[in-house]
């Protein structure tokens, strides 16, 4: 069911594989949604994270759903639905004392973000590549150009350093309490 | 690998509770006496936290690639028709 070899994925191969789920798996999410009054939007939002969470699971963490991929990704999507269903009765009602998740999970401050988007977006790259795409260090060298695993390790080393410095520099500045 | 490369990699050991016992106490005890180190352990821990998230964000825009072309491309037109039928009142 699944066209690319998990977890080599580079981008080219990647958008197949999402154009791919789309055209099998969203209309039958489109109709879920559609059938309990909810939007296109709506339905595309819920794929889109449906999408990640497969994402991680299958590819990354080269997890085999026993009900096929498909099955496994319409079946995410439901779940996602449900819970924001729930989430926009509890809005509705008078409690309204919850948290919510998302708010609690970003602790990145804004300036920090800029920096790992901008001038730290190399070594973001690979670091990423390492530690959430969890490539082997054979793939990272061949996918930036190492000339050896050994090359790689140091510069992964190099730019965990360098982000740590700037994770460091960015927090807990006087400013982040005026944001 | 030059010294302070050979820590950060020793930081990273021991956040994710690698190498064997003992390692894994003098570090601890290192932990505890040493502020600064004390203090990259916890700014390395939120670096990992930072990848991911980073991590996260690309893999979203390259969904977002892939719905845009799926919705926009003309080569999708059937697709495109079929879902828009769903939403029509």
């Amino acid at each position: 069911m699944v066209l690319i070899e998990a977890p080599v994925a580079s981008s080219a191969t990647k958008e197949t594989l999402f154009t791919k789920l789309y055209l099998d798996v969203f209309p039958a999410v489109a109709r879920l949604v559609s059938r309990n009054g909810g939007s296109l939007e709506e339905a595309q939002d819920i794929f889109q994270e449906a999408l990640l969470i497969y994402y991680e699971k299958v590819i990354i963490n080269n997890f085999e759903p026993a009900c096929g991929s498909t099955a496994y990704l319409l079946g995410i999507s439901r779940n996602i639905w449900l819970k924001n269903r729930e989430k926009a009765i509890k809005t509705e009602s008078l409690d309204n004392t919850n948290i919510s998740e998302d708010a609690v999970v970003h602790p990145i401050s804004e300036k920090l973000w800029l920096f790992l988007q901008g001038t730290g977006k190399k070594c973001m790259d690979l670091l990423q590549s390492f530690y959430y795409e969890k490539l082997s260090m054979k793939e990272l060298s061949s996918r930036f150009g190492f000339r050896s695993e050994r090359s790689a390790t140091v510069q992964k080393y190099k730019c965990l350093e360098k982000v740590r410095e700037q994770v460091k520099a960015k927090s807990l500045t006087y400013e982040d309490f005026l944001d | 690998m030059r010294t302070s490369l050979i820590e950060t990699q020793q930081i990273e050991k021991y956040i994710q509770q690698q190498g064997n016992i003992s390692e894994r106490l003098l570090m601890e005890a290192r932990v505890q006496v040493d502020y600064e180190l004390a203090e990259r352990v916890a700014f390395q821990k939120q670096t990992y936290r930072a990848i991911q998230e980073y991590g996260r964000q690309q893999l979203r825009a390259e969904i977002r690639r892939a719905q845009q072309k799926v919705f926009r491309d003309s080569a999708y037109k059937k697709f495109q028709t079929k879902i828009r039928s769903y939403f029509k009142i």
